[in-house]
Parts: C-alpha cells; structure tokens; sequence
C-alpha cells in the first residue's frame, strides 16, 4: 500500500527496504527483472555484432584495379609520353577546386570536383567527368550532387560542399565521399558516402558516416585510400576543428555499395598536419607525407610498419609546403613519386619530385606550373593498367587541368633537372 | 527509421518545453485539453517549414544522435507534467545530470588532454561496446537507479541501431545532454556552497561585548 506521502503512482513498494522506499529506489524484483533483460540484451547485441576489425590489415596496396601492363616500347627503350588535357571547359563555372579521379574497372578515368561562384558558396556542386580509355578528350561536366540534391538524401540543411574523393571498391562498385557543411565553415564538415553500380553514370543515395562525438563535425576527406586483402579500404582523412591532425577511415564495403561497418582511427597525436597521402611501399610499410599547417611549412612523413594501422612520429622532411595539398604514388620500381608546391608560401608554382630511398630524402623535379601571383594547387595523381600516370590539378582556380605522362617522360625531365640545393 | 525515432524526440522536447511554458506563463497548462492542445502543436511545430526545410529537418542537421538518456529525461519530465507522475525520484535526477557530465566531459575533453587516447574510437568495438553499456546499466540497476533504465534503453537502442551513428557512445551521451548536465551539476553544486556558507555564518557566535 502506498503511504499517504508517497506521489501517485509510486512503486507499490513490495519486496523493498524501508531504505529504498525512502528514497524511492527500484525493488528488489523489480531489480532482478531488469537486470534480466539487460543480460539478454547484452547478450543479442554482443551475438548479432559485426565481426571486429580491430587488428592491422595483413597486406595493403595503392587504390590501382590491375596489376600495371608494359608500355609500348621500340626494341628495349620506352618512348617519353606526355599530354595536357583539360578535365572541366572553360567558363562552365566561375571557379573550380579539389578535383579527384580514378580508374575505373573498365579503364576509362573518372574525375570529381567541386565548381560555383566561389568557394563555399550555395550554388557549388559536386561535378563529374570521364575520360574514355584510349582517348584525349573528357566529357561535359555532369552534376552529380548539389546542395538541394544533399539537403534531401541526408534530410537536413546543407550550407555548401567541398572535397570530394572517387574511387572503385574490390567488388566493382565506384565510392563517392564528399565533405558537407551544416553550419559554419570547413571545420564544420562532415563526410558523406555516395555508391554507383554503373562507374559513375548514376548514383544512389548520400548516407552520412558519424566520425566525432561532438555534434559529428569537422572530419574532411582529400587524399585516395588504400586497398587491404581483407577487403577493408583505408581512407586518409583529417580534423580541422581547433587541433587539426591526420586519421585513417577505416570502411568495410558490403554487398551492393552499402556500407556496413566503418571506423575511425587517428594516426598522429600531432597536431598541425592535414590532408595525409598514403604510400603503400610493399612489405606491411607505409608512408604518409602530411601537409603543414604550422609555421614551419615543411612536409611531414611518417612510417607505418603494419599497413597503416599504426604510425610513427611525423618528422619534417626537406621539402617546403605551403599549407597546400600534395599527392604521391609509388611507381613500378620502388621510387616515389611526389607533387606539391614547391614554396613555403603561395601555391604559384607546382612541381614534382621523386625519392628513392621511400620518402627519406626527395629529389626536385620537373617544374609543371609556374605563374607569380597564380594559384596552381591540390594536385591529384593515379597510375592507370598501363603505367601511364595521370595528374589533375586545381588551374588558376578557373579550370580543373590534366597532365598525362610516362615514367620515361619523368626519367628523361629528371635527368634533364639540375640537382636540387635544398 | 531515424527521421521517426528523431521527429519522435523532438516533438517530445517541444511538447515539454510548451508545457513548462504554459504552467510559467499562463498558469492554464494544468487542463487536460490544453495539454493535448500542446502536444497537437508540437506535431505542428515539427513540419513548420523554415526557410525550405522543415522545423525537425534543421534540428536534425545540428543534432543528429540524440542519446537515449536525454529521451528518457525528456520522457520523465513530459509524463509529469502531463499527468502529475514522478517517474524519477531526485536520486535518479542527481545520478542522471552527474552521468551525463561526467561521460560527456570525459568524451568531449579528452583528446586535448591526454593526447592519442581516443575513447571514441571503442565505440566502434561492438561486442565490447554492448557488454559495456550492460555492464553500466547492471551497475545502476543493482542500486535500484532508474538510470539504469535509461541505460537499459541506450542498450536496446544500440542493439537496434536506431540512430544515425553506429558508435556506441552516441546512444549514451550527446552534446545537448552534457551541456544541460553540467549547467545542472554545477549549479547544485554552487547552490550547495552558497547554502552552506549562509549556514556557516549563523552558526558563528557574535562576538561578546566588552
């Protein structure tokens, strides 16, 4: 019976302490049923988790579909190829920035950027493009997401997008992951998924990935991933909310594009580098070369021993960096292949530069661009079937430019490049 | 299934905060058809169309994993001032704002703290994070907290995947949840000291004249 003192509906008070009805605590069997339930609920989702990644992958590669062909040769020597194409025309939108491609199963390149009047403003979409296999010329721009597009498949406000990164998964499907912004500016972002069945020509829904704790913001996408034999895809990505440091976004495709499992690790208690480019360099090692927010504008790199599960210190490497974006890919002989800004400050000039010794020390090489007061920047580099490397970059803001050269191209600029006094 | 899960939560917040409004202001939310008048308006507050998108379509962009805790303080609140029940007795309100503050604090505040910890990321260990949750229910259940039920909630919710987020730690505490606890933890607890310096001082004899 409830005492007169007790609210209406209080607990009935059978099997409880004289205690626990003054502070009108749980029963005792009311107790035990809970715990019960907790137990078994315990016990279901335990059951019905998907399986735990929790361990380094056993083996990585760069995000290549097929194992690299012999280019056309005369007798023993390899003729020097090199082309500049133009990935978006002139004039289809007022500024341009952080193109992406890949190769596509089927060999023909994919590119994503982002074009509007301005970056960050409303009206910047996501756009595509494809380079057919064996062909100079890429097809019109196609818009692929814009902010009414994101607005209703994540059913929320979008105030503008950003980066965006394309690539194929091992079971043939094609991964866009795009940056959207809520509220705020670039630290605000956060990172959304996109999956196409037919190489880009038509996309499913947008799906957010919740990365953060707080409110899911700040997590942006620049780099490409890497491949795992477990069929997990690595994903460089970066924090950029007052401390800004590299992660890794671990995803697990399942099957039809859909995403089952993902997580994210940091790899660096070092604050100040972003934008992390993977280099799988064979044998469980990895490299990652960092861009540099702080004062000292050097690019960073780091090793990984277990397939980018866990990282060493970033030490500050020879070369300058700008506070701008870079890329590299590993080539058929072991050296790496880099491009970057070659200054401390600007982004008018955009250069390559090859290692031999897996990132320890870089050689410059060819100048690409090279315009005072120009911006030349987010560079972007593949290696397609055959060797042939392709490069697309950020031109003066107003176009998305393509770059499509040989290893015996950058051998015969290289040789031709006076050693480097830095 | 999220949008439901998340409409259904705000227009449980809304639906309280216009009761609590109601009974401040007007002193008329004590009639029952006021109260379902409230809760007809929260609905229609939901698909208030702001600027292209609806009422709970904005919210939902700024917070997207409303942790099961706050439904179920949102829940007690709302089924008091509907029907005059104390679902939660004031030891569950206090373990409730000192959870929420505590979990969040530690969550929110740790990577500037102790470097390349990442609690986060453990919620993503699935098996681990289930056990977990349980083993924190079982914890406040066995001392007969209602928290616990509220954790008991987290868990199935979890299980279910019924928010956004796949982690672990957003069916536990959100951002909204933390900031409410803590206001609360530390005004108790200034509330707390004032009391006891007020009461310090009658205690001190006056001083005897010469």
């Amino acid at each position: 019976m409830e005492s007169p003192s007790e609210p209406r509906g209080a607990d009935s008070g059978c099997l409880r302490s004289p205690a626990d009805r003054r502070v009108g605590r749980l029963s005792s069997r009311q107790r035990v049923a809970l715990i019960a339930v907790t137990l078994a609920m315990g016990w279901f989702a335990a059951r019905h988790a998907p399986p735990a990644l929790v361990s380094a992958p056993r083996s990585s590669r760069a995000a290549h579909v097929a194992p690299v062909v012999p280019a056309p040769t005369v007798g023993t020597v390899t003729l020097p190829e090199f082309a500049q194409l133009w990935v978006s025309p002139q004039g289809h939108v007022r500024s341009t920035h952080s193109s992406a491609i890949c190769v596509l199963p089927s060999g023909d390149l994919l590119a994503v950027w982002y074009g509007g009047t301005r970056e960050g403003a409303a009206d910047v979409a996501l756009f595509t493009a494809r380079l057919a296999a064996g062909t100079s010329v890429w097809t019109a721009p196609s818009r692929a997401v814009d902010r009414a597009l994101a607005q209703t498949e994540l059913e929320r406000s979008i105030k503008k997008l950003g980066n965006a990164v394309v690539f194929p998964d091992q079971t043939g499907a094609l991964w866009m992951i795009y940056v959207s912004v809520s509220m705020g500016g670039w630290s605000g972002s956060a990172l959304n998924v996109k999956t196409s069945r037919d190489e880009g020509r038509t996309w499913g829904q947008s799906r957010r990935l919740t990365l953060n704790p707080f409110l899911n913001l700040s997590t942006l996408v620049r780099n490409k991933p890497i491949y795992t034999d477990d069929g997990r895809i690595g994903l460089p990505v970066y924090y950029e909310m007052a401390i800004k440091f590299p992660q890794i976004l671990w995803l697990t495709p399942g099957a039809r594009g859909s995403v089952p499992e993902y997580r994210l690790r940091n790899l660096s208690a070092e604050t100040g580098l972003i934008q992390p480019a993977l280099v799988p360099l064979g044998h469980d090692r990895m490299l990652m070369i960092l861009r540099d927010r702080r004062p000292d504008r050097r690019l960073h790199t780091a090793y990984s021993e277990d397939n980018g599960w866990s990282w060493s210190a970033a030490v500050p490497s020879e070369l300058p960096n700008p506070d701008s974006a870079l890329d590299a890919v590993r080539l058929a002989d072991g050296r790496i292949l880099l491009v970057y800004n070659h200054a401390q400050h600007g982004r008018d000039n955009l250069r390559l530069a090859v290692s031999a010794d897996a990132g320890r020390t870089w050689r410059a090489g060819p100048v690409l661009e090279d315009t005072a007061g120009r911006e030349f920047s987010y560079p972007y580099l593949v290696q397609d079937h055959t060797g042939t490397l392709h490069l697309t970059y950020t031109w003066q803001r107003e176009r998305i430019k393509h770059l499509r050269f040989n290893v015996a191209w950058l051998d015969r600029e290289m040789r031709a490049e006076p050693p480097s006094e830095d | 299934m999220i949008s439901t899960y998340y409409s259904l939560v705000l227009m449980a917040v809304i639906w309280l905060v216009l009761l609590w409004a109601g009974t401040r202001w007007q002193g008329a939310a004590g009639r029952r058809s006021v109260k379902l008048g409230f809760g007809f308006a929260a609905v229609l507050l939901l698909f208030l169309p702001v600027g292209g998108l609806q009422l709970w379509s904005w919210t939902f962009g700024f917070c997207p994993n409303p942790s099961f805790p706050l439904l179920g303080i949102v829940c007690a609140g709302l089924w008091q001032r509907l029907f005059g029940l104390e679902v939660f007795k004031p030891a569950d309100w206090n373990a409730t704002w000192v959870f929420g503050a505590v979990t969040g604090s530690a969550l929110y505040f740790h990577p500037m703290l102790v470097g390349s910890l990442d609690l986060y990321y453990w919620g993503w260990e699935h098996a681990v994070s289930a056990w977990g949750l349980a083993a924190l229910a079982i914890a406040f259940l066995a001392r007969g907290n209602r928290l616990g039920v509220l954790l008991l909630g987290a868990l199935i919710g979890y299980s279910l995947r019924a928010l956004e987020s796949e982690n672990a730690w957003d069916y536990l505490v959100d951002p909204v949840y933390w900031i409410v606890s803590l206001a609360v933890v530390v005004g108790q607890t200034v509330a707390r000291a004032l009391a006891f310096r007020r009461a310090a001082k009658l205690r001190v004899p006056a001083p005897a004249s010469a």
